[in-house]
C-alpha cells in the first residue's frame, strides 16, 4: 500500500493511525477477522500490510474509504496484492518505490 | 487488460502505473465533462439530471458517454445511450469521502444506475473522477467498489472500464 503523501510508515504512532482508520471503515468485527498489520516498510510512503487470508478484498475496499488518518488528509492506494512479500518486493521495484539494491 | 480512469486533474505518469492503471484520463486536457453537448472537438462526457439532455446528448458523435445525475436515473436516457452504443459513466471519488449515513442513499443509487444499464444492454463504467490526490483510487480499489456496486443477492460482479 501507498499514502498520497509522504508519511514514515516505519513509526508506530503512524502505523496504530493507519490501523485505526482501517477499522474505522472495517468495523470491529471485520477488523478482527482481517487481523491486518503492518509488516514492512518498503518506501517514502509505502508499505506492505499483512492480512488474514480471505480479508484481503474486504481491506482493498475499505483502505478506499480512508481519507484521514490521524487528522491529516491522507489517503491509502494499493499497489500491488500478492501471498508472499517476495512478490511485493518484486512489484515495488519494477515500480521504482523501491531501490534496486534494497536487500 | 490494464483498466482505465478518469481524474479531474493531471496525474502523473509513475503515479498512473502505480495505481495499476493503463491510463487515467484527465478532464483538463483529454476528455471534457459538460451539461450538455457543445460541438466541442474532444470526447466529450455529459453530465446532467435532465434526462432530455441526456437524450439529446445520446446522439451526438463526439459524446462518448453519459453520465446521470440525481438519486433515480432516467431509464429512457440509458436505453439512448445503449441504442447508440454510448457509455453509462458512474464517478465513485466524491462517493468515497462522505458519511456514513450518506454512503448507503448514494450506494443506493449508483446500484440503480448500474442495474439499469445492465438491463438494457448499456456498457457501464466506473471512474473515479477524482478532483484530488486524496480522491484518486488504485485500479484494485475501483475493481472493489465496481464489485460492491454491482454484486447484490449473490449476483456476480461485471466491471468494464474501456473507453474507445
Amino acid at each position: 500500500m501507498e499514502t498520497s503523501e509522504p508519511v514514515d510508515t516505519r513509526s508506530q504512532a503512524t502505523a496504530r493511525a493507519i490501523a485505526d482508520a482501517l477499522s474505522a471503515e472495517m468495523g470491529k468485527t471485520g477488523f478482527l477477522k482481517a487481523n491486518p498489520k503492518i509488516v514492512l516498510s518498503v518506501g517514502e510512503s509505502s508499505f506492505i500490510i499483512r492480512v488474514n487470508r480471505g480479508s484481503q478484498d474486504d481491506l482493498v475496499l475499505a483502505s478506499a474509504f480512508v481519507k484521514n488518518i490521524s487528522g491529516r488528509p491522507l489517503s491509502l492506494y494499493t499497489v500491488g496484492v500478492s501471498g508472499t512479500i517476495r512478490k511485493l518486493l518484486d512489484t515495488a521495484r519494477s515500480l521504482h518505490i523501491l531501490q534496486q539494491n534494497w536487500p | 487488460m490494464k483498466p482505465f480512469d478518469i481524474a479531474a486533474f493531471e496525474v502523473g505518469a509513475d503515479l498512473q502505473k502505480r495505481l495499476g492503471f493503463a491510463r487515467i484520463y484527465s478532464t483538463a486536457k483529454d476528455i471534457s465533462i459538460s451539461q450538455r453537448s457543445s460541438g466541442a472537438h474532444m470526447p466529450t462526457i455529459v453530465s446532467s439530471m435532465d434526462p432530455g439532455a441526456l437524450i439529446t446528448a445520446a446522439r451526438e458523435p463526439e459524446v462518448i458517454g453519459i453520465m446521470p445525475q440525481g438519486p433515480e436515473p432516467s431509464r429512457k436516457a440509458i436505453e439512448k445511450a445503449a441504442e447508440y452504443g454510448k457509455t453509462i459513466f458512474i464517478p465513485v471519488g466524491g462517493f468515497t469521502e462522505t458519511g456514513t449515513a450518506q454512503r448507503q442513499l448514494i450506494l443506493r443509487s449508483m446500484r440503480k444506475t448500474f442495474f439499469a444499464a445492465h438491463s438494457l444492454k448499456a456498457r457501464a463504467c466506473i471512474i473515479s473522477l477524482a478532483a484530488s490526490k486524496n480522491q484518486l483510487l488504485s485500479a484494485g480499489q475501483l475493481k472493489g467498489i465496481a464489485n460492491l456496486i454491482s454484486t447484490q443477492q449473490g449476483r456476480p460482479a461485471i466491471l468494464e472500464n474501456r473507453i474507445t
